[in-house]
Order: C-alpha cells, then structure tokens, then sequence
C-alpha cells in the first residue's frame, strides 16, 4: 500500500536475530555494538545498514543563543541579537560517524530514502528583540531533527565471537535540513544580581 | 543456471510446529500482528504485535534471560545469528520507506549473488497484494512476482535497500524470488 507511514518496523530484526541464535560452544563471547561497527569494512566481507521505517522527524529542544540583551533604560527598546548556531549528529554507540560504519550509514542513507544525511547544520540569524524597561530578553532556537533506526549486518570472513554473520541495532540523529526549526524570544525582569551587573 | 537449492516452498504448506512461537501468535493478519518472521525453507511463520512481545518471545525462545537481550537492544552485547543456522536474506514492507508492517525471510545460507535462485517464496494470502518496499539481505538479489511460486509478471533485481518497489509490482507481489 503506498502512502507514507512512520516507522512501524523498528527492532524487527534484532527480534528476529535473537530468536533463533543459539549459543553455540565455540561462541566466544558477545561483542558489544559498538565493537562490531568498529569491525565495519575492516576485515568484514559485508557491512551494509538497513533502515527500519521512515526517518523520525522531532523538534530538539530549544537552547539560548546569542547574547541576552538587558534594557537598561526607561523606555521599551528593540535590539537586534546575532547569533549562529551548530547542530550536528550523534548515534547510539557513540562513535564518530566519520568511521567506516558512519561512511556506510550515509550511503545507505541516500539510497534508503532519496536524499543525503546531514551531519551538521548552522544556523545564522539576526533576531529582533524587544524589551521593555528592566528586562532582559533572550532568543532561543531549537533544530528539526530526524532520526533513523535500523540494523548493521556484517559478514565475516572467518568466525568472529563465534559467528560469521552479525546483526547490530543502531539509530542515528541528526539536523533534519528543510524541515524547519522554531526560534522563539522571551524577556523576563532583571533580577537585582543582572541589574548591579549590567546597568 | 545452477542447479535449484531449494525446494518449492509456499505458505500453504506451512508446517508451524518447528516454533514453539506459533502457539503464542494469533493469525498473521496484518492489521494485529505488525512483525512477522518466516523460515523459507519450512514455512514455520510467526508474527507479533508489538516489538516488547517479540522480544518476549524470544526470551522464551533462546532461554536467554530477559536482561540479556535488553541489554544488547541498548547498545550491549548485540543480537547475533550464526550464519551456519539461519540468517536473514530479506525483509519486505507494507508501505513505502519501510513503513508499516513487516515480514522477514530466513534461510539456511547466504545469497550466491549469480543468476540462479537461491531462494524462493510465496507469501500467505494476507500478505498478497501489499508489498510496496524491499530489503534484499545475505548478498541476495531480490525479485518480486506477481503470481505464486516466482510465476506472473516480475521486476527485480533489487540489490539496495528500496524503498518503493516502483509502479510495476507495488501492490501486487505475490511471491519473491532470491539469488
């Protein structure tokens, strides 16, 4: 059936992987994910990723950026605040995506779904911000992001922990370019620490 | 063109029994159970609803203990399969972008990437119909058929993960063949 639909598919096949694996006596030990996609493209006759559903899309919370702007004044003020902001990727093994299994996951990525991964994006701005007398005013921005879930498989040459064939659950983040991110702006009053500081 | 490794396996003939699994599952509608797995040699299918219950399953299945496999879906030990039992050689999925339900394949071996089939499958009535993307796994190379048993209208070879199976065969699959 064609239409769009979120990820249903998420684990399946690291349910499957697990029903049937028996533990056999020459098993040496399981890796840990993050030692097998280290393995990725070393020594590996295989390493392929394949997604489970459609990227997840979410909005990252916001964070400040830019300088707050502090109305000194008696009279309501408008400052413009220049900013930028840097959102980049992260995963669940905590490796650095410029490994082999990083260059693979992009890969895989681009043919799964049409377009390319993105590992970073900047965001530059220049922000309108009101105050009125005694406050301060901040902007805040915060990234549509995207995730992936899905599943390594690796084959190996000779037995590794025991097997020629491994199966790895995975998911990924990353700034999701397009799709649009909120940057918002709030003033609340000076405190007296901010006034002694500031004015 | 190698000779056939495989005998004809259609879902008709399914001979649950080898999986304790069965007992647990209710039918393999699409619509109750999302994730369905079936061994292309036996046609042994099971099918569950929500991720948690296979994993319960599978607690049952391997005797591992529950916190051993939730430890590898965290990032721990991860799932492992032998390649000398069975391996996955390919999953098929309800919509595009891998979305919706799912039915994976395992078989006793990896794909030999020629022009024979390794391979062959014809899905139970309620998966008829429905395909609309592929994930060749195991080296396989996947086709799709329109008729039972790698018979009617085909396209193929799908060797990437795909997420629309294209105009052809969305839809229509009826049986897979792989090589």
């Amino acid at each position: 059936m064609r239409f769009l639909a979120t990820g249903a598919a998420a684990g399946l096949a690291a349910a499957l992987a697990l029903s049937p694996a028996p533990a056999s006596a020459d098993h040496g030990g399981a890796p840990t994910v993050r030692e097998l996609l280290e393995r990725c493209g070393k020594g590996t006759d295989v390493c392929e990723f394949h997604p489970s559903g459609s990227p997840e899309f979410f909005q990252n919370t916001s964070e400040p950026v830019g300088s707050p702007v502090y109305n000194c004044t008696d009279h309501e003020q408008v400052s413009m605040v220049e900013w930028s902001k840097t959102t980049g990727e992260s995963n669940s093994v905590n490796l650095s995506m410029t490994a082999t299994f990083g260059v693979v996951f992009k890969q895989s990525f681009a043919i799964s779904y049409g377009h390319e991964w993105s590992s970073s994006h900047t965001q530059t701005q220049r922000t309108q911000v009101t105050a009125q007398p005694g406050e301060v005013a901040r902007v805040y921005y915060g990234p549509r992001m995207q995730r992936v879930h899905g599943t390594y498989e690796l084959h190996f040459p000779d037995r590794q922990w025991g097997h020629y064939v491994w199966y790895a659950p995975f998911t990924a983040e990353g700034p999701a370019d397009g799709q649009g991110s909120t940057v918002t702006q709030s003033t609340r009053p000076m405190t007296d620490e901010e006034r002694a500081v500031y004015c | 063109m190698p000779p056939v490794r495989r005998p004809l396996c259609s879902a008709t003939v399914t001979a649950v029994s080898v999986m304790a699994v069965a007992a647990l599952t209710s039918p393999a509608r699409a619509e109750t159970a999302q994730h369905c797995v079936a061994d292309i040699d036996t046609g042994a299918q099971a099918c569950f609803a929500t991720f948690e219950e296979a994993i319960a399953e599978a607690e049952e299945e391997t005797g591992r203990t529950l916190e051993q496999q939730r430890r590898s879906l965290d990032g721990g030990p991860a799932s492992l399969l032998a390649a000398r039992a069975d391996v996955i050689i390919g999953t098929y999925f309800e919509h595009e972008n891998y979305g919706g339900a799912t039915f994976t394949l395992y078989g006793d071996g990896l794909c030999r990437g020629g022009d024979g089939t390794d391979f062959w499958f014809t899905f139970p009535p309620e998966w008829r119909n429905t395909i609309s993307a592929a994930q060749p796994w195991a080296t396989c190379a996947l086709w799709l058929h329109s008729g039972p048993d790698g018979t009617g209208d085909r396209d193929g070879p799908y060797r990437e993960n795909t997420p629309y199976v294209g105009d052809h065969m969305n839809d229509r699959t009826v049986s897979t063949t792989l090589g």
